[in-house]
């Protein structure tokens, strides 16, 4: 199972997720900063899941990133509220309360869709592709 | 398994940019905005689960309106605005992509004091660039309809500028974005002072 890491998550989060026995690559180690959304969409089916980070913004969806969805790609969506901390062991440990969860949902079935991970990690809301694919393009 | 998908429109109009994001980039007010949408010469989507008057809008129609916003600055009639449009369609017609990063960066058309409206408009939106009124931040700040649906971002990357703000404002400090997103001071810096432009 390999994990690609956003460029707004950190590389080092990304180091520490692999130490623990889950490769994990960030888009930085590419060579993709700054890539097209479509470019890093078509990127997605490479990999188990993506796992990008953003604030609590219900009204935008990216286009690109749910189109890739619906296609068949997973993504892991962190969230945080102000006063939640965002540094690389926050991003490690949003991702590991949950991991078992997520983990059993990639290996048996992997139309995992789009899954948010808010409240440091005590809270994960699966979307799935049918959702997704409903959203207004 | 993928889901079945009605196909889907392109970056160029795939109405995504939120209504106080273009009117910030084009200088005028929301209610004049919502002025040429009555009037049909901007034509835009609500919000995805949102019952409220914001609206969403295409980079064509952010241009549409930064061309609407420059054709009153060359004292085109308020009355006059849709022929004016129509004369930059007959000018050329993806006049819109003029103000896309790749034209802009290449600086295909020489500009200065056309006294023709269609002219000026024109040389107006490839000079600005995709920023529009905010093209003084163009050094660090840069739109792209192809990268994060258009929203602003820390040129060159994917960063956007409206993160690095709120979480300034949640008391993150610049030293800290810098670190945390690996960006310089002065990237940070000016995604920040951009935020508070647009909100000015």
């Amino acid at each position: 199972m390999q994990l690609l890491f956003d460029e707004n998550m950190s590389p080092a989060a990304a180091g520490i997720f692999s130490l623990l026995g889950h490769p994990s690559l960030w888009v930085g180690d590419l060579d993709l900063l700054g890539t097209p959304d479509e470019d890093l969409a078509r990127l997605l089916a490479d990999y188990d899941a993506f796992v990008t980070f953003d604030l609590h913004r219900q009204l935008r969806e990216r286009h690109a990133i749910n189109q890739a969805i619906v296609n068949g790609a997973n993504v892991i969506r962190l969230r945080i509220r102000g006063n939640e901390p965002d540094d690389v062991m926050a991003q490690v440990r949003m991702l590991i309360v949950p991991w078992a969860r997520i983990e059993n949902a990639l290996r048996n079935r992997r139309d995992l869709g789009l899954l948010t991970i808010t409240d440091q990690g005590l809270r994960v809301r699966e979307t799935n592709r049918a959702t997704v694919a409903s959203w207004p393009a | 398994m993928a889901a079945p998908t009605a196909a889907r429109p392109d970056v160029f109009h795939r109405r995504a940019l939120e209504g106080k994001l273009v009117a910030a980039l084009v200088g005028v007010s929301a209610n004049r905005l919502a002025s040429w949408r009555r009037r049909g010469l901007l034509h835009t989507s609500p919000p995805n689960g949102r019952r409220d008057s914001s609206r969403l809008y295409s980079w064509i129609d952010y241009q549409r309106a930064r061309a609407l916003a420059a054709l009153l600055e060359q004292n085109v009639s308020n009355r006059r605005l849709s022929e004016g449009i129509a004369a930059l369609d007959a000018a050329r017609e993806d006049w819109w992509k003029l103000a896309l990063p790749e034209f802009h960066e290449d600086r295909a058309i020489p500009c200065g004091g056309d006294a023709d409206p269609t002219l000026a408009t024109l040389c107006t939106l490839h000079e600005q660039g995709p920023l529009g009124r905010l093209y003084q931040f163009g050094e660090h700040v840069s739109i792209n309809p192809r990268v994060q649906d258009g929203y602003p971002v820390v040129r060159g990357r994917r960063i956007e500028t409206e993160m690095l703000g709120t979480m300034h404002d949640w008391g993150r400090t610049t030293e800290y974005l810098a670190e945390r997103f690996l960006l310089t001071p002065e990237q940070v810096e000016a995604a920040i002072a951009f935020e508070r432009a647009l909100a000015s």
